[in-house]
Formats: C-alpha cells, sequence, structure tokens
C-alpha cells in the first residue's frame, strides 16, 4: 500500500480505501443498527497536525505533546530496544518529569522541571530553563536553546455514515475496512480488524472487551471523529508495531487499560492512567500526562510510510538587495518518502497576485529550506499557501546572510622530499618546490547550506599564513579525490602509516610532478586567463575560486572532488607556509551569496511533441528490440538525441546492479567490460529500464538540485525521452554513474562543396567550351602544377565565364606539386 | 592506434596496415550523411594513408602505423565499446571524430570522463575532434553565475586531447572549426587530403571509391573537410613519436607533442604540432629544451661546380627548438665568410676564388653550441657564358630599315652588369654596321640587305675573361610600305601584369603613316588609336581580371596615307592577374 508519488494528498488514498472495503462491509450490514437520517455526521475534513524537532523522525520519540507534558512520579517510559525512550514538547508549555521518574532525551520548547531523583537517559534541551533539583541528566543540558520544529500534518475525511456497529456481549464479530458511525463493543465480545483504514465516528471497547488486529497484511489505521473509549484488550496476528488511532475530539480519550499503539491526538489531552499501565506503543497529542508509576513501552509505528503527509512551507530569510528590493528565500519540508506533486492552484499559490511565483510543483523527500526564491516589495507582505498551510513572508522576517564561511573538510602538504610520508595531522601547509598543499570543502554540506534557491556570486579560498616567504601561488581545481591521512607525493591514499612504506590503495597512485602538456596531473588546467593566483595580505593568503565554486557545486561536483591543489608558481622564489586545519586558524572557504532576480526564465522541462530527433531509431543490440529515439532541446544549444529507455551505468562490481535493475524493472541489455590487465577501468552496463516507473514530476526539482545554474526551457520530443532523463537524475542523485545513450555526430563535414572536383569534373558543362578533364592536373590555370608540363593533354584555356562558376578547386597530390597549392585551391571570381 | 569511427570501406588502396574491430560496421559506402556513409574511410585516410605507393594522400601516421579500426554505432554505448576494442588490442594512440554536444542541464549524465580518464591512465594518449560549428566549447552562459552551455564530449572529457581545426594555407583556426577559450587544445588540418582515386556520383551525392570496381586514378585528389580528419592527423603525428621510441609512456609523448608546438596568433588558442621537432625530443629522452639545435643544408648540393663570381643559391634549415628559427652563416675555407641566411630562406653568394671550397652553413643554439654542416663545392674559372635571346635564333629575316630588339644575358644565375655587354655587327661585305655598343639590350636598325654577325662579348670585371655569343640575321630589302611591332615583342615568351600600362611601340618605313592598334582577348576585340612610336594601353581597362592567365593577340595596322598602301604586324602576349588580385579573390 506504498502511497508512492502524491498528488492530491490523504483524501485520494482513503477514498481509494473505503472504495475497496464496500464490498465486504455490505454482508456485515444485518448487524448494525443504522442511524436516523438527522443523527447522521455530515462528512468533514479533518487536519491532523504534529510537530518534532528538526531531524527527529516520528518513529524517535515516544511521546510528543504541544500543549504540556507530565510524567509522574516513579513512571518509566522504557526505549524501544534498550534504555529510555525520547519525550517531545513542541509547544511553549512546560514539561514536568516527577520524582525517580526515568525517560529517554527530552526536547521542550517550555520550561523543563526535573523532580527530585528524576533521571533522563540522554540530553536535556530547552528552548527556556532547565529546572531541578537532585536530578540526573547523563547527557548535555542544554538551555535557552532553539528548537527549530518540523510539521507533520495530513487530512483525514471523515465521510458520512450511518452505519452503527455493535458486538453483544461474549460475541466475536469481524469489520471490515471501512467507513462506520458508531462502534460499540461491548465487555466480553471480541471486534476483529484487518489491514486499512477504519473511520469512525465513535469507537467505544468496553472492559474485558477484545480487539483483535490482524496486522499480517499491513498496517491498520482507525480514524475516530468525537469519541474514543478504549478499556478493553488488544490482541495482535502479526506484528505488533501496526496499530495508529487517529482520534480528531477535543475530549480526552479514555484510555484505562493496555493500550498497545500509536495514538494521534491533536485536539485533545491524553492521559494514561497507572490502572491500565503498561502500555506500549507512542502518544502524539495535544497534551500527555503519565500517571505516577505508569510504565510505558516505546514502541514505533511501522506505518508512517503509509501516510500522504502534507508538504510544508518554510521560510529561510529575506534577502534585501542593494537596489533596495526584497527577495524571500523559501523552502519546504516534505515529510514522505517520494517526491509530492502539488500544482499550482488553491493547494500550491501565493496570496497576491500572481499566484504562481516560480514556486516549485514538484517536492522532494526531506527538507530543503533554501529551493527558491521570490521577489516582492517592502510594502506588501506575500502568504505561500501549500497544502493547507500559510507561510507569511514580510520584510520583518530574518534576514539572510550575505556571506557563509566553511571551514575545510581535509588539507595535508604533499612533499616529492618524502614522497610516501602523509602531514595530514600537522598544523601547517607547505608550499614550495615540490611540495604542494592540498585542501578540501565538503560539498554535500555547502550545497546543502547555499541550498538551490540561492548563488555563490563570490567564493574566496583564504589561508592564514604561518611563516616562510611569499612565493605567487596558483590553486587548481582536482580531479581526483584523496584522503587527508592518506595523500602523499605518490598516491592520493596511502594506507601504510608509515613514514617511508607505501601502500597506495587500488586505483590512488597519482602524479603530482607538475606538466602542463600533459593530462597526468590530477587537477585541471585553465587558460593562463582563468589561472587563479593567491593574493597576500594582512597575514593571509587569499584565492579567488569563484568559478571554481560554480563548478564544483553544480555538475562538476558530482565528478570531480571538492578540492584544490595549492602550487608554488613556477619561477616563483620561496616557501610559503600555511595555517592547516589543524592549526587554531584553519583554512576557510567563505562564500558570498545572493539570490537571482526574477528577471529571466528559470530552468523548466516540457515535452514538446513538434520536436524530432534526426533519426527515429537506432540499430537494435543482440535482443533485436527496437531501440527508439527521443531528442532534447535545450537553450544554446542544437538538439541532443539519445536512446529512450536505456541508460548506461559505470560499475566496478556486479553487486551494484540488481538495485538498479530492481528498482527499475531494469534488463542488462549490453554489458561492455575492459580487458583483464586494465585496472580500474569500469565495466559499463547499458540499462534498458521502465520508464513507467520514473518520477518524471521530479526531474526538474532534481536537475536543480544537480545544478541551479542553467536557466530555459528544456523540450524533450516524448514523454518517455523525459522520463529516461528523469530516472537518470534519481540514479544521478542516489551517487550512481550513470550516463543518458546519447547519440554522436560525425565532425567532418563533407559538404559538397568540399566535392566540387568531382562535381565540375564529371557533370555535364553549361558555360562552353572545351569538356574538362576529370584531372584537375589539366584543368587551365594550373599549367605550374602540370605533373608534366609537355603533355599535350593540357587543355586550351578555359572561358572566362567558366573560370567564373568555378567556386573551389580542391585538387591534387600535394607531394607533387607543392608549390602551386594555392593555385589549386583558388577561388575564381564570380 | 585505433580509430573509432562509424564505419569503415573493407578495403582501400590508401589503407596502412590495418585489422578491424568492433560492431559489424565495416564496408560501409552509402550517401554522404547517410547511416552507412564511409565516415570512417576518410578520416583514416586523413591521419594515416599509407605513403610511398604511388598514389592517394600522405598521412602523417601512414609511414608507422597499424591501425585497428573500430567500427561504432554512434550511441553512446558504441562509442564505450570502442573505447573497450582499443583497449584489447592493445593501442598506444586513440582518435574518434564523433561527437555528442550536450546540454548543460544534461552534463552530469554522461560518465564518459571516467572513462577516457582510466583510459588516458592506461597508458593510451587519446584524441577526439572538436566540431565543426565555429563554436568555443568552453562557452558560457551567465545570469548571476556562469555555466557552460555545452559539455562536447568526448572533446572535453577528462584524459582527453582535443584536436582543432586550421584553415586553408593558414595557421590559424579554420572559421568552421570549433575552439576551447579555456582549454588545451592542439590543431590539424581542417582540410585535409584523403584520395586521389577515383570519386563517382549516384543521384548527385559523391561516392568513395572502395577498391572493387573502381579505377584508379592517380591524378586525382579530394580534401576532406572538418575537424574528423584534424583529429586523425595530429593522432598520426602522435603515432610517429610511439614509432620513434616505443618505450616512452603517454605523458612523455603527449608531453613531446605538445612542447615544440607553433603557435598561431589568431585568438583562437590556436597551436598545431611540429613533427619533426616532436619525433626528436621523443627520441631523445631529454627534455625538449635541451635538445641541441638542428641543421640541415638543402642548397646546394654537395659536390657541386660553380664559376668564380657566379651568383649561387643557398638554403639551410636551422631550428632551435627553445628560440625557433635560427640565422645560418656561410663561411668558406677559402674565401671566408660569405653570406647569412634566415632559415629556410633562399640566399646568394659568390665564390671569389677559384678552387675546391668547403662551405659551411653554421647556427648558434640557444644553448650556445654552434651546429654546421659543410659541403665541398667546387669553384672553377670559366669564361661568362654569354646568350643571345634576342634574336633568339639563327637566320631569322627582319625588314630594312626597323628597330631590331638585341638581348643578351649570362648563363647559370650570374647577374650582370649591362654596360659590360659591348655589341657589334659586320655585313656580309664586310662593313661595319656597329662596334662596341654597350647594354643588355639594344635597338638597332640594319639598312644593308643580306646576312649580318653580330657579336657580343662580356668580360668578367673579376677574372679578366671574355665571354663571347654570336647570331646571324637575315636583313630583307622593303620595298614598298612596311610597319612592324617593335613591343611587345613575341620573344621569351613574353607575359604582362593585367594591371600595368602596356607599352605598344610601332614603326614603320613611311613618313605619313597612321596606326591602329587592335587587342583579341577571349573572343573580345577592341581597338586603339596609335602613332609613330610608342602607344600606352591599360588591359584592364578591357580584360576583366581572372585568377588565371589570359592570351591575348596585338595586331598593328598601318596606313601610308602617301600611296594609301597598308601593312599589318601581330604578336601575342599572355596578360597575367596581379599578385594582389590573386591574393584577396583566388585563394580559399
Amino acid at each position: 500500500m506504498n502511497v508512492g508519488m502524491r498528488v492530491v494528498g490523504a483524501l485520494g488514498l482513503f477514498g481509494l480505501l473505503v472504495a475497496s472495503s464496500s464490498c465486504s462491509s455490505q454482508s456485515e450490514q444485518r448487524d448494525e443498527n443504522v442511524r436516523s437520517a438527522s443523527d447522521k455526521l455530515s462528512a468533514q475534513t479533518v487536519k491532523f497536525a504534529l510537530q518534532l524537532p528538526l531531524a527527529t523522525a516520528l518513529t524517535d520519540v515516544a511521546v510528543d505533546a504541544a500543549a504540556g507534558l507530565s510524567v509522574g512520579d516513579r513512571a518509566q517510559i522504557p526505549g524501544q530496544n534498550s534504555g529510555s525512550a525520547p519525550l517531545v514538547e513542541a509547544g511553549a508549555a512546560p514539561t514536568d518529569i516527577g520524582t525517580d521518574a526515568q525517560t529517554g532525551s527530552i526536547m521542550s520548547v517550555g520550561v523543563i522541571t526535573l523532580r527530585d531523583r528524576a533521571r533522563v537517559n540522554g540530553d536535556a534541551t530547552s528552548s527556556s530553563t532547565i529546572n531541578g533539583n537532585g536530578a540526573t541528566i547523563t547527557g548535555a543540558q542544554r538551555q535557552n536553546t532553539p528548537i527549530a520544529l518540523d510539521r507533520y500534518s495530513w487530512s483525514v475525511t471523515f465521510p458520512q455514515s450511518s452505519v452503527n456497529v455493535s458486538v453483544s456481549p461474549n460475541t466475536t464479530r469481524t469489520l471490515a475496512a471501512g467507513v462506520y458511525s458508531d462502534v460499540h463493543v461491548f465487555s466480553g465480545s471480541t471486534i476483529s480488524l484487518q489491514a486499512g483504514v477504519y473511520f469512525a465516528d465513535s469507537l467505544t471497547i468496553e472492559p474485558q472487551a477484545q480487539v483483535a488486529l490482524n496486522t499480517t497484511n499491513g498496517p491498520i489505521f482507525i480514524y475516530v471523529r468525537q469519541s474514543l473509549i478504549f478499556r478493553g484488550h488488544t490482541a495482535f496476528t502479526g506484528p505488533n508495531d501496526r496499530l495508529l488511532i487517529g482520534y480528531a475530539g477535543s475530549a480526552s480519550p479514555a484510555l484505562d487499560t493496555s493500550f498497545n499503539g500509536t495514538l494521534v491526538a491533536p485536539f485533545a489531552s491524553v492521559r494514561l492512567g497507572v490502572g491500565g499501565s503498561p502500555y506500549s506503543g507512542a502518544i502524539f497529542a495535544n497534551g500527555v500526562a503519565l500517571d505516577p508509576d505508569v510504565h510505558f513501552a516505546s514502541r514505533a509505528f511501522s506505518g508512517w510510510g503509509q501516510i500522504s503527509f502534507d508538504v510544508t512551507p518554510t521560510l529561510n530569510c529575506i534577502e534585501k538587495r542593494a537596489d533596495n528590493t526584497f527577495a524571500a528565500l523559501l523552502g519546504y519540508f516534505n515529510p514522505n518518502s517520494s517526491p509530492a506533486i502539488v500544482p499550482i492552484g488553491t493547494s500550491n499559490a501565493f496570496s497576491t497576485n500572481p499566484k504562481d511565483r516560480g514556486q516549485p510543483t514538484a517536492f522532494l523527500a526531506g527538507r530543503f529550506p533554501a529551493e527558491f526564491s521570490v521577489d516582492f516589495a517592502q510594502t506588501t507582505p506575500m502568504t505561500w499557501q501549500l497544502d493547507g498551510a500559510n507561510l507569511a513572508i514580510a520584510t520583518s522576517a530574518t534576514s539572510c546572510p550575505g556571506s557563509i564561511t566553511a571551514s575545510l573538510a581535509q588539507d595535508t602538504t604533499v612533499a616529492l622530499s618524502a614522497p610516501t610520508a602523509n602531514f595530514g595531522s600537522s598544523s601547517t601547509l607547505t608550499v614550495g618546490d615540490n611540495s604542494d598543499a592540498l585542501v578540501q570543502f565538503d560539498r554535500d554540506q555547502v550545497r546543502k547550506t547555499v541550498g538551490v534557491g540561492r548563488y555563490v556570486v563570490k567564493g574566496l579560498l583564504v589561508l592564514a599564513q604561518s611563516s616562510g616567504t611569499q612565493p605567487g601561488i596558483e590553486a587548481l581545481a582536482m580531479t581526483k579525490g584523496w584522503t587527508e591521512l592518506g595523500a602523499t607525493w605518490n598516491c592520493a591514499n596511502d594506507t601504510d602509516l608509515s613514514a617511508t612504506g607505501q601502500a597506495c590503495a587500488p586505483g590512488s597512485t597519482w602524479k603530482l610532478d607538475r606538466d602542463d602538456l600533459t593530462r597526468k596531473n590530477p587537477w585541471l588546467l585553465h587558460s593562463v586567463s582563468r589561472s587563479v593566483v593567491g593574493t597576500y595580505a594582512g597575514g593571509k593568503v587569499t584565492f579567488d575560486v569563484t568559478r571554481d565554486v560554480w563548478n564544483l557545486l553544480g555538475s562538476d561536483g558530482f565528478q570531480h572532488p571538492a578540492a584544490w591543489a595549492l602550487l608554488k608558481q613556477s619561477g616563483s622564489i620561496g616557501t610559503a607556509v600555511l595555517a592547516s586545519r589543524e592549526s587554531g586558524n584553519a583554512p576557510q572557504l567563505v562564500l558570498t551569496l545572493a539570490t537571482r532576480p526574477q528577471t529571466a526564465a528559470p530552468l523548466s522541462v516540457l515535452v514538446n511533441t513538434a520536436l524530432k530527433p534526426a533519426n527515429s531509431t537506432v540499430p537494435p543490440l543482440a535482443d533485436g528490440i527496437t531501440r527508439t529515439v527521443a531528442t532534447l532541446l535545450a537553450p544554446h544549444s542544437p538538439q541532443a538525441d539519445f536512446v529512450e529507455r536505456e541508460l548506461l551505468f559505470n560499475i566496478n562490481s556486479d553487486a551494484e546492479l540488481p538495485p538498479i535493475l530492481a528498482r527499475w524493472n531494469g534488463v542488462v541489455v549490453r554489458e561492455i567490460r575492459p580487458p583483464a590487465d586494465v585496472k580500474f577501468y569500469p565495466t559499463t552496463a547499458v540499462v534498458r529500464i521502465d520508464t513507467t516507473l520514473a518520477q518524471s514530476g521530479a526531474l526538474l526539482p532534481r536537475l536543480l538540485k544537480i545544478d541551479n545554474r542553467p536557466m530555459g526551457a528544456n523540450a524533450f520530443s516524448s514523454a518517455v525521452g523525459l522520463a529516461t532523463m528523469a530516472a537518470a537524475a534519481e540514479e544521478a542523485l542516489a551517487g550512481r554513474r550513470v550516463s543518458m545513450n546519447w547519440i554522436s555526430k560525425f565532425t567532418g563535414d563533407p559538404s559538397l562543396e568540399d566535392w566540387s572536383t568531382s562535381s565540375i569534373a564529371d557533370g555535364a558543362w553549361t558555360g562552353g567550351g572545351p569538356p574538362l578533364s576529370s584531372n584537375a592536373f589539366f584543368w587551365p590555370g594550373f599549367a605550374s602544377c602540370d605533373p608534366d608540363p609537355g603533355s599535350p593533354q593540357f587543355p586550351p584555356a578555359m572561358s572566362n565565364e567558366a573560370s567564373r562558376r568555378l567556386r573551389y578547386l580542391s585538387a591534387a597530390d600535394g607531394r607533387r606539386c607543392l608549390a602551386c597549392t594555392r593555385t589549386q585551391r583558388a577561388i575564381v571570381a564570380g | 592506434m585505433s580509430l573509432l569511427d562509424s564505419g569503415f570501406a573493407a578495403s582501400h588502396p590508401d589503407y596502412p596496415p590495418v585489422a578491424f574491430g568492433g560492431d559489424s560496421l565495416t564496408d560501409q559506402s552509402g550517401p554522404v550523411g547517410s547511416a552507412e556513409f564511409a565516415h570512417g574511410t576518410f578520416v583514416t585516410l586523413a591521419g594515416f594513408g599509407h605513403v610511398g605507393n604511388g598514389f592517394g594522400a600522405a598521412g602523417p601516421g601512414g609511414p608507422v602505423s597499424k591501425v585497428a579500426l573500430v567500427s561504432i554505432p554512434v550511441t553512446r554505448d558504441g562509442i564505450i565499446f570502442g573505447v573497450d576494442v582499443g583497449l584489447f588490442s592493445g593501442t598506444r594512440i586513440m582518435s574518434t571524430s564523433v561527437q555528442s554536444v550536450i546540454p548543460a542541464v544534461a552534463t552530469i549524465f554522461t560518465s564518459m570522463s571516467e572513462l577516457t580518464q582510466e583510459t588516458r591512465n592506461a597508458n593510451v594518449d587519446i584524441f577526439a575532434s572538436a566540431g565543426n560549428d565555429g563554436a568555443d566549447v568552453n562557452a558560457e552562459d551567465c545570469f548571476v553565475v556562469c555555466w557552460e552551455s555545452n559539455h562536447y564530449s568526448p572533446c572535453e572529457d577528462d584524459g582527453v586531447d582535443c584536436v582543432t581545426g586550421m584553415g586553408v594555407n593558414d595557421t590559424s583556426k579554420d572559421p568552421q572549426s570549433n575552439w576551447a577559450s579555456n582549454m588545451k587544445t592542439i590543431a590539424g588540418p581542417y582540410h585535409t587530403g584523403i584520395s586521389n582515386t577515383n570519386l563517382s556520383l549516384v543521384n548527385g551525392i559523391v561516392q568513395p571509391a572502395t577498391g572493387a570496381g573502381g579505377v584508379f586514378d592517380p591524378s586525382f585528389g579530394v580534401f576532406f573537410a572538418g575537424t574528423s580528419g584534424s583529429s586523425p592527423f595530429v593522432a598520426g603525428i602522435a603515432s610517429l613519436l610511439v614509432a620513434a621510441d616505443p618505450s616512452q609512456n603517454a605523458d612523455r609523448i603527449e608531453h613531446c607533442l605538445f612542447e615544440p608546438t607553433h603557435q598561431a596568433s589568431d585568438g583562437f588558442f590556436t597551436q598545431y604540432p611540429d613533427a619533426l621537432a616532436s619525433v626528436r625530443c621523443v627520441g631523445s629522452g631529454n627534455s625538449f629544451a635541451d635538445l641541441p639545435a638542428f641543421l640541415h643544408v638543402v642548397l646546394p648540393g654537395d659536390g657541386s661546380s660553380f664559376n668564380v663570381n657566379q651568383l649561387v643559391n643557398v638554403q639551410a634549415n636551422a631550428t632551435d627548438f627553445k628560440i625557433g628559427q635560427l640565422t645560418v652563416a656561410w663561411t668558406s675555407d677559402i674565401d671566408g665568410p660569405l653570406a647569412t641566411t634566415g632559415s629556410g630562406q633562399v640566399g646568394v653568394l659568390q665564390f671569389k676564388t677559384a678552387g675546391t671550397h668547403h662551405l659551411t652553413a653554421s647556427a648558434v643554439g640557444s644553448d650556445g653550441v654552434t651546429v654546421q654542416q659543410t659541403l665541398t663545392v667546387f669553384v672553377e674559372t670559366l669564361a661568362p657564358q654569354v646568350f643571345i635571346a634576342s634574336p633568339p635564333e639563327d637566320g631569322m629575316h627582319f625588314p630594312e630599315g626597323f628597330p631590331l630588339t638585341l638581348q643578351a644575358g649570362l648563363g647559370a644565375f650570374v647577374s650582370p652588369n649591362c654596360a659590360l655587354f659591348k655589341w657589334s655587327s659586320t655585313s656580309s661585305t664586310g662593313m661595319l654596321d656597329f662596334d662596341g655598343s654597350p647594354g643588355c639590350q639594344l635597338q638597332p636598325k640594319f639598312f644593308v640587305p643580306g646576312l649580318h654577325k653580330i657579336v657580343v662579348g662580356y668580360r668578367d670585371p673579376g677574372t679578366g675573361l671574355l665571354g663571347v655569343a654570336n647570331r646571324q640575321i637575315i636583313i630583307d630589302a622593303v620595298h614598298g610600305f612596311l610597319a612592324k611591332i617593335v613591343t611587345p615583342a613575341n620573344v621569351l615568351g613574353q607575359a604582362a601584369d593585367i594591371e600595368q600600362p602596356l607599352t605598344l611601340q610601332a614603326f614603320s618605313n613611311g613618313t605619313n603613316v597612321d596606326y591602329q592598334w587592335t587587342v583579341t582577348a577571349n573572343g573580345l576585340t577592341t581597338t586603339i588609336p596609335g602613332t609613330l612610336g610608342t602607344t600606352i594601353w591599360n588591359p584592364i581597362s578591357f580584360i576583366a581580371e581572372s585568377c588565371i592567365p589570359v592570351s591575348a593577340t596585338i595586331e598593328l595596322h598601318a596606313t601610308n596615307n602617301d600611296d594609301a598602301t597598308q601593312s599589318r604586324d601581330v604578336e601575342q602576349i599572355s596578360l597575367t592577374p596581379s599578385a594582389a588580385f590573386i591574393t584577396s579573390n583566388c585563394i580559399r
């Protein structure tokens, strides 16, 4: 029951489930009471919403409250496997942990009060204060620490129903998933539920009643609209982490006996009394109170993935540009495991027109705080309405930082004088004769911080100078990765840690003796005008690596490491000793950021069936299946043709293929393996994929994730072609080395003009005069080129008209007639 | 050596030793632009046309290479397969002339760079054509930030040397060749001679003769346009380097290919190979900059004989791989320093002394070391070789009383001092017509009918030796009215620059004569009023300049007003296009 890509939210799923359950439920009608029409509740959509700290999963917490959390004296909340389970209080209300109570980590927006001998097995974090006397916090204690929250919401529509279910005492009743009004299970009776979604206006489980839950085929969702009384017992057939009760009422539910499941009650306070203890599961409620001595064992619900959550809009910051215009940097949080599509409309619009301001309509799974920017006027606040949430945008919001500084992730020195030694732990970097410094930043982290909606307008690599002189230093973007504690002059990763020993990891040997005439060095060579040379000032040397950063944060970053080699310039004198990250003055990457004014066409993808590839098919492979061709037309590019449904994967192990084939229902249609003696050369597997499995709607955000710089409309000749690239994008972002099967063209240009010797010589001549010989040496005007000047074959002069018609005379074997080449290629005026 | 391309003729008379690999796409010979078009055949010939077989173009790699012709479909998997086949063949040099231009948005979806870099790491130098759009492969789009508009694969892939194309008779970039503003490239010719086998037309499309049924024509030439030919051409040079020292690795081959390149200052970063210097570099095992200078004498040949004071042409190529062309000094062990010339330039010197000379050409390299070559030449003291150019032969008849052009010269490249020619003439009656008249050219009149013996002498001022030539002519008595063209004279195959005014000179024995000139060329005729003596006429006013010489017939029509008699004379002349016109209009 995987939801997959969402188009219209949860309603579609639940509606489907309701429809599928209708047949079986009809057979049960005879045992059910029917309410009068005046008693029926009309259909109603309820938004279930809860909040969790960033990077905290729904499965991570045992208790999540918004309006107060109290844990009674001596109560215990053990973790799912061991230790204690975490608690969250996401509102401003206090968290109170009773005397001798034991919990896991606590994150509370409000005050945390720890009573005597309370024990927190983990960290305690509060946006306010943490009070306590004689309590124990085994982990970190953080007060006044802001806690950012993610919102998890989904819509549940309660259909109208007049079907009441009453299970008489001492009877057993099986209830199919479906829509019901009042469900009452009397004492001593048993109600059996199966995988699926149940709706009820009220649910009453009397004491000594049993709820038999068959979860073998999946989780059971029970959504209760008004009243929830649960005083019976649960008995599972199948996994016991597959029950979720969503309660939309505001009155506190009665949970007087052991309850084993996950309860979501965003409008109600939940109290777990000691009489029903022990409990197990998780509780997400407005308020939560655990009575003294309650034992509540954490057990995470395993069916969260089947809920289609809303996408939540987020405001990152406001950028004020130099021209006094404003841009809001916006993002989103999509808690689902798959991309969500929310078209422009009532569910995805800005409140002041235009509704469409270039916001995304495809939302990848996860949290993306800086996904796009929207220009707006200072005097006109906006609201972004997305999936029922309203995000207010005003200039008073947090200002965007003009720049960010990232410390380097790795640095080291490599030196010819000690070719097997590694200096990764040294506090200095030495740049001199045959001594280079290597520096690397965390590309993924920087990319994440910058986001898709922002751009690096300037990137400076700054290193403090410790000692030495100031030779000219050039920064060259590297093409081969290395490790801080493994890089030596001889190899990128020497696994022999001794200074003199050497054990280069497979494929890690490299050549660092600089030779710009060759491709042997592991760095990119630029034209002289693009070389990056450091400038010294204020005890620092600074490199303007803007263009490298652009490329590395884009597509190049998927192929090359985010690293530079710092080399002394040829002819420069001296040695510079710079501070490494192990010093107190680590190298930094300072990035000036900005959003893009909305004055140009943003990147988009579309299908235009009017486009045609040069050839509609290419010859089949061994399997004989027709291979169709699509084309891509991008701005400032010629049409690029490629084979539909085929992706090429570079693999170094056969074990890399099965997940690929499984994802795409793929078939390897060709495998190109290198010779055994060519080490480290990958095998290329041509995989034919099922493009119906591709998330075409997610192509655009994925392309932007890969490289947010290109702009304009990119048109595909077919939906299958677009889907093929969508699959490639998903694979690339998953870290695979994937290629589309591009079709190449000749780089020869055998135009007729180039062949006019033959055309003229062999074709009919309308200008009169003698017929032309096919031997170009005998053409008029080439007397000096005649290989045999005395030959009687030399023709009489060509007519003037004829000579004007001669456009291009390409002929002659240069070995025999070097001196006349110019004449032989003459264009006759005309 | 491996060539990866879309299809090859199964055989061709100008192939080097080849082996076929790849997919089953050999023996392709469809129309230009079709899937079956044998693009690879032409690519092969451009870089590796066999040499010494008396036909076809010589590819730079032709003398040394065994070539694996790897047929590939033009899909990406096909190219990868081709690279794979090349690796299996143990190739050292790889070249491909097919290309994908991948838009910026899709740049990531090519895994070619990993493969080409690993191929390069496997000791294979890879060359790929840059393409023919006249575009900068590094061109960028910018809005707040910049990005490359397209990725040219494999030209821009890691480990690949991208090859651009030079123009015809030009070291600058061909207008149609792609180039790179931010990447090292190397250039080959954009137009490569590939074949002189006969071509045939099918449906108006040129077909290459693939051997079977093709009629061999040894003198027909075909040029192939595009960087498709440039890449194998440069790869062919690289294969020369491998042949020069097979023990050298790909780094060394690449280094030596790029170090001695020539640089064209055309703003397109065009550099093109110096094959000889590269071969010497790789063969030396030294750094290119440490190589000694190179000198080779082209002229004169060893053992040549010359006259004292004869103007002797000399030529030597002298190159220093660090500083380029050198100045050559020419020294005789007898006469001492004689001349200096630039490398490759033809200069002139004169030996002063008879005897066996050791002529040494020398140049000083950047390292201060002199390189030289010494020849042995024989210098003799001979009388000047005087010849009479006009009249060109004995026994010619000329009319009495008309100016006759006498013209003399010296043989063996000697430039004479005209004042030292002394002319004399004696009639058969023993009467002296003139004696001791100086000049290279005279226009005397003869009034005595009958045989005249003309003698011209030239005494070499250095040796004092006298050279003599003579000519016998017959002067005919003139009865009645006669007019003649004095210039231009139809001797020595005269030609005139079509842009230069032409001097027409007429003469007659009449005293009251009207002259009219008529010129006929390219089937057209014009009439020019004339006078006694000189008339100046501009041919360009009548004949449009063309890239080839035009033959003109010049006629003189004269009327004697005293007795109404008429006379006619005719000469032929070739009107040639000016050098400036050829340069600006006739060269592509």
